[in-house]
């Protein structure tokens, strides 16, 4: 098959990739798998076909889930050889993951310097009692806030955000976590939901911040998809700390990871990651 | 392997026997390369390798599956390209906004840089920008999957969810009326009243 290479034809090839150039929102693979199967309303579905006339990726998505979705008549045969070749180096570099000693589950500097059997030790000293103080108040005020709000509009308030300024949590139906789920081995989430709980704010505090870098945050569900990003964050001090709020409502059951990236001049690097493991209801 | 829920986990080995080809022939029908395709393949399995949880069903996991594919090539087509925001849930009736507002400002545009030496295929953009907004969703849909990502009409029915015929139709009716809007213009453009389309196959 040929296509046309007249002028009219050569106009709209070069107008097409000009628009595509300025798209910007390109919808989820679970929306293009809902158009595929056609369980969109008619309005949404003729919404995504506007975009898929001038978005080759998300055209090829969906020129590609049938044959993904249509299962092999019969036992599929052997790996072809460059397959079974993937598989023996990911294979290898699993194990080789398994057999490391765990990583420390530790994140906090805090938790870190707990001793087993040693009652952990207040994190706030006497000298920022008032700020302590303050800080309560100002998270009972936003947990407030946030169930008046959380009535008008569920979808935004599922919405973590960063930087709030709240370096502890006192009451107000939220509490600090940071326990490894029960029976969980060492190092299989760095934070885990307890039972009813709706918010839970984490003091992140990496080992090593850089002076004089960007920050930014990201947080991947749980099968890798970037669904927040928070950049020029600042740590807050007096420990370097990033506060994150992160609530119930929006977190569907897996094991959740928040990376922090620090950036020096042009090159960025992941400076810490936590995982945030979620219970079924 | 059957037993249920699934715990991708655990069962790696067999899940990735059983979907490894799916998953590069997925990922390769979005044009990557063999090689590149073999990669993202290996990267796809060490997520469903570190994924800590179960599905309650095959279905839902193919699905979590296809998501977690389409999520690689994406993140692999972003680091080659500028970053931009993708893959994220979008409302979906701010998508043809988007298109009908990028059509208009290449017409915007294509008259204001218009340099001397552009002049005709600023112009001919410009005027087909506009005449792509005059035609229907369907007739404007068919014409930018033929002639700007060059699919096949059988690819462009199963994307739109049409019939070959209707593709055909809808591309013959689009031809003809956007000659027709462009009018006088048209030839003096170069562009030409024939059918060029039903050439293909």
């Amino acid at each position: 098959m040929s296509h046309p290479q007249d002028p009219l034809s050569e106009t709209l090839r070069s107008l097409g990739e000009a628009v595509e150039a300025e798209l910007v929102d390109h919808p989820s693979p679970e929306q293009l798998l809902a158009y595929h199967r056609r369980e969109l309303s008619e309005t949404d579905a003729e919404a995504l076909r506007e975009h898929l006339a001038c978005c080759r990726e998300c055209a090829r998505v969906v020129l590609a889930a049938p044959e993904f979705f249509t299962p092999p008549d019969e036992e599929p045969p052997a790996l072809a050889p460059e397959l079974a070749a993937v598989w023996e180096k990911l294979a290898a570099e699993i194990a080789a993951e398994e057999s490391a000693p765990p990583p420390d589950p530790l994140p906090f500097k805090a938790r870190r310097e707990a001793r087993p059997g040693r009652a952990r030790a207040p994190r706030f000293s006497a000298r920022n009692t008032l700020a302590v103080a303050a800080s309560a108040l100002l998270a009972a005020g936003l947990a407030f806030a946030w169930g008046l709000a959380r009535d008008r509009d569920a979808r935004e308030l599922a919405r973590p955000r960063f930087g709030v300024p709240v370096a502890s949590v006192q009451g107000a139906g939220a509490s600090r976590s940071g326990e490894s789920p029960a029976g969980a081995p060492p190092g299989a989430a760095d934070f885990t939901f307890a039972p009813g709980q709706d918010v839970v704010l984490l003091a992140l505090t990496p080992e090593e911040v850089p002076e004089q870098a960007a920050f930014r945050a990201r947080i991947l569900d749980p099968r890798g998809k970037v669904v927040f990003e928070a950049a020029d964050l600042h740590p807050q001090p007096p420990a370097s700390t990033f506060n994150v709020e992160l609530r119930r409502a929006f977190f569907s059951p897996g094991a959740w990871c928040i990376e922090l990236f620090a950036r020096v001049g042009s090159e960025e690097s992941v400076i810490d990651s936590y995982t945030v493991l979620v219970p079924e209801p | 392997m059957t037993a249920l829920p699934f715990n991708p986990k655990a069962q790696r080995a067999d899940l990735f026997r059983l979907y490894a080809e799916r998953v590069r022939g997925a990922i390769r029908k979005q044009r990557i390369s063999e090689e590149d395709a073999l990669d993202l393949t290996q990267e796809v399995f060490r997520r469903v390798s570190r994924f800590e949880g179960t599905f309650p069903s095959r279905k839902d996991f193919e699905n979590w599956l296809f998501g977690v594919s389409t999520n690689v090539v994406r993140n692999f087509r972003r680091d080659q390209k500028a970053a931009r925001r993708q893959g994220e849930e979008v409302p979906l009736d701010t998508l043809p906004e988007e298109v009908l507002g990028a059509f208009a400002r290449q017409a915007g545009q294509a008259r204001a840089a218009n340099p001397e030496e552009q002049a005709i295929s600023g112009e001919r953009r410009r005027l087909v920008a506009g005449a792509l907004r005059e035609l229907s969703p369907q007739q404007r849909q068919c014409t930018l999957m033929f002639y700007f990502q060059q699919l096949r009409y059988q690819e462009i029915a199963q994307v739109l969810q049409l019939s070959v015929e209707t593709v055909k139709g809808h591309l013959k009716l689009a031809r003809k009326r956007l000659l027709e809007i462009l009018g006088p213009r048209a030839a003096d453009l170069g562009f030409q009243a024939s059918g060029a389309e039903e050439s293909s196959s």
